[in-house]
């Protein structure tokens, strides 16, 4: 998928602009379009920017009319906010759910992967009785709104005595058909000649899956543990209603307690925001390419 | 699918009996795969469901015995006046955000396909916000949308436009609530209408150009039709998710003022969970699933018209 994206971008630059188009015409389309992408970014760059420049801010220079991107002196950025709302936590301590975030989001990823694997691949390669109902079972599963889910799982982890545990943020949503989805879909698109030979040899589905499919399709599972990495970190309603005490909380929803915390104390609300979001981003960023792998391949479905 | 392995797979003469249980393509051999998941699938989502639907038949806290109510849950939507408001916010809140999540991706897809100055730089900047949390998100806007000390509203005033008390205003708090949400998801959207632009055959777009057609004529002609497909997947996902909004109502508005943000989602949440209605809970969600069904349908329908 995303080298046929990177061939079309190149090929596209060498032929439109370069080749049919006379070069001394003034490019106003392409002027136009900038123009538009500048403006329309603006609107998407500007909350970011200025969370992020609030939360640098001295709490004084916070709340101001009219409202000032900058300090008065650019020498009053400062990290205080940061130190404060880290070295001194009113009631949830954001560094705790950092953790719980990075257990909870680490243990979901890894988990998915060693469930979801094994099953695309028996949804991809094996022939039993009864597959394509199964499969049809799966495939209506991902239209079913989670919503109906809420009150009998919540019923069921209750009884299990799972409430404010880690398991409970992280099994139930290993339930999901998605991951499985994702893997057959890229399993498919393995040439299945690569298994003749082993197969001649005699090697047999494990030893297939081991030796073949997993290492031809390493980066769509780096893609899938991405993806349910930043699911994890960011998951709210679950959660939300299954983890009340304070020290079990993951970010998303220790925030929402560490905005009463600090109240009207925007620069620090704002600083306790980047923490919670910094790390999704930075994962994003370093794995952009496969994630938009990813989101692409979740729209090929229909 | 793969006509070349299907031949390839020798005869099986049935010579055991047992050969659709323990056999080359017997029922077993995929068990040890497939298991783990497949227990979980079945605890934590199979399962769940139907006993949800047994649920919605119950008047249930949790603490005393449940009851059995038949459809009462059900019937008394009809004439539950807070229900009806949810149906209504939510459908506006669906009217709002919904053409708004798909056009704008829509056309910043199309800008970015094609040969522009810092083309990675854009889309990073769209897709950013995906990876926040709902939380992040909504706190984020709340700030930003403060009516003294937000920028939204300073800007407003000096464009000359009327200044709005955002979050605590009757209509403003969903348009509020769905601006924060069309800034969150779009780079979603975009990112698929990317991938759908790749299947635009070039060649008949330089063909057109050399008939001397023009931007709109290309996009209505060529590039609409040609992603159908892609279209159609996301304006069913799209309204989906905005049938099913909660999290930016429960931090930026908590359903206010005076329940005029309240949604369904956030109608179950507070039936469920806040007043422990479990069966009246479980009965809204069905009505949900419903009307999110209804939207799945027309979407099969009309891709299987195009095949």
């Amino acid at each position: 998928m995303a080298t046929t994206i990177l061939d079309r971008e190149t090929s596209h630059i060498e032929t439109k602009s370069d080749i049919y188009r006379p070069r001394r015409h003034i490019p106003w389309r392409k002027i136009v379009r900038l123009a538009a992408l500048v403006f329309f970014c603006a609107f998407w760059v500007a909350p970011v920017l200025w969370m992020v420049l609030t939360s640098f801010k001295p709490e004084a220079q916070t709340m101001v009319n009219p409202p000032r991107w900058f300090p008065e002196k650019l020498s009053d950025f400062t990290l205080q906010n940061y130190k404060d709302v880290i070295n001194h936590p009113r009631g949830i301590d954001l560094i705790t759910a950092f953790k719980n975030s990075l257990i909870v989001a680490t243990l979901g990823a890894l988990l998915t992967v060693l469930i979801d694997v094994p099953a695309g691949y028996v949804f991809a390669r094996m022939r039993f009785p009864g597959r394509n109902f199964l499969f049809a079972i799966v495939i209506a599963s991902l239209i079913v709104p989670y919503e109906i889910l809420l009150v009998p799982n919540y019923i069921r982890v209750w009884k299990l005595g799972w409430l404010n545990h880690y398991q409970v943020m992280i099994v139930p949503p290993l339930a999901g058909a998605f991951g499985v989805f994702l893997m057959r879909q890229f399993m498919l698109g393995i040439p299945r000649e690569l298994e003749d030979a082993a197969k001649l040899d005699g090697a047999g589905h494990a030893r297939i899956l081991w030796d073949i499919i997993i290492p031809a399709t390493k980066g769509a599972i780096a893609a899938l543990a991405i993806f349910t990495f930043i699911f994890y970190w960011n998951d709210f309603t679950w959660p939300y209603i299954t983890i009340s005490k304070a020290n079990m909380m993951t970010m998303p929803i220790a925030l929402i307690q560490f905005r009463q915390d600090f109240a009207i104390t925007y620069g620090k609300q704002m600083a306790g925001n980047v923490l919670s979001a910094l790390p999704a981003i930075i994962v994003f960023l370093l794995a952009q390419r496969m994630i938009i792998r990813s989101i692409t391949l979740t729209g090929i479905k229909g | 699918m793969s006509t070349a392995s299907q031949v390839a797979q020798p005869v099986r003469y049935r010579r055991k009996t047992l050969t659709w249980l323990t056999g080359e393509q017997g029922i077993l051999r995929p068990i040890p795969f497939v298991a783990p998941w497949l227990i979980l699938f079945g605890y934590f989502l199979l399962y769940p469901i139907g006993y949800g639907f047994y649920i919605s038949f119950y008047k249930w806290n949790l603490l005393t015995p449940k009851q059995y109510v038949g459809l009462m849950n059900y019937r008394r939507l009809l004439d539950d006046t807070l229900f009806q408001k949810s149906l209504h916010n939510t459908l506006f809140f669906v009217a709002v955000c919904a053409p708004l999540a798909i056009i704008l991706p829509l056309l910043l897809a199309v800008l970015i396909d094609s040969p522009v100055l810092g083309r990675t730089f854009f889309r990073s900047a769209f897709t950013t916000p995906l990876m926040m949390s709902v939380t992040t998100v909504s706190l984020l806007w709340v700030w930003f949308l403060n009516p003294v000390f937000g920028l939204v509203n300073h800007y407003l005033d000096l464009l000359g436009l009327p200044q709005q008390h955002w979050l605590n205003q009757s209509p403003w708090s969903l348009v509020a609530v769905a601006l924060a949400t069309v800034w969150w998801t779009t780079g979603f959207n975009m990112v698929i209408f990317l991938a759908g632009l790749q299947e635009v055959p070039e060649d008949l777009y330089d063909a057109a150009k050399v008939d001397g057609a023009g931007v709109w004529s290309l996009f209505w002609n060529i590039t609409l039709p040609t992603i159908r497909a892609t279209l159609l997947f996301v304006s069913a996902t799209t309204i989906i998710a905005s049938f099913r909004v909660f999290g930016q109502i429960y931090v930026m508005t908590g359903g206010g003022p005076a329940d005029a943000s309240r949604t369904i989602g956030y109608h179950i949440y507070i039936t469920g969970f806040q007043n422990f209605r479990m069966g009246s809970a479980s009965a809204v969600a069905w009505v949900l699933f419903l009307l999110v069904a209804v939207f799945t349908l027309i979407q099969f329908w009309l891709l299987r018209e195009q095949d």
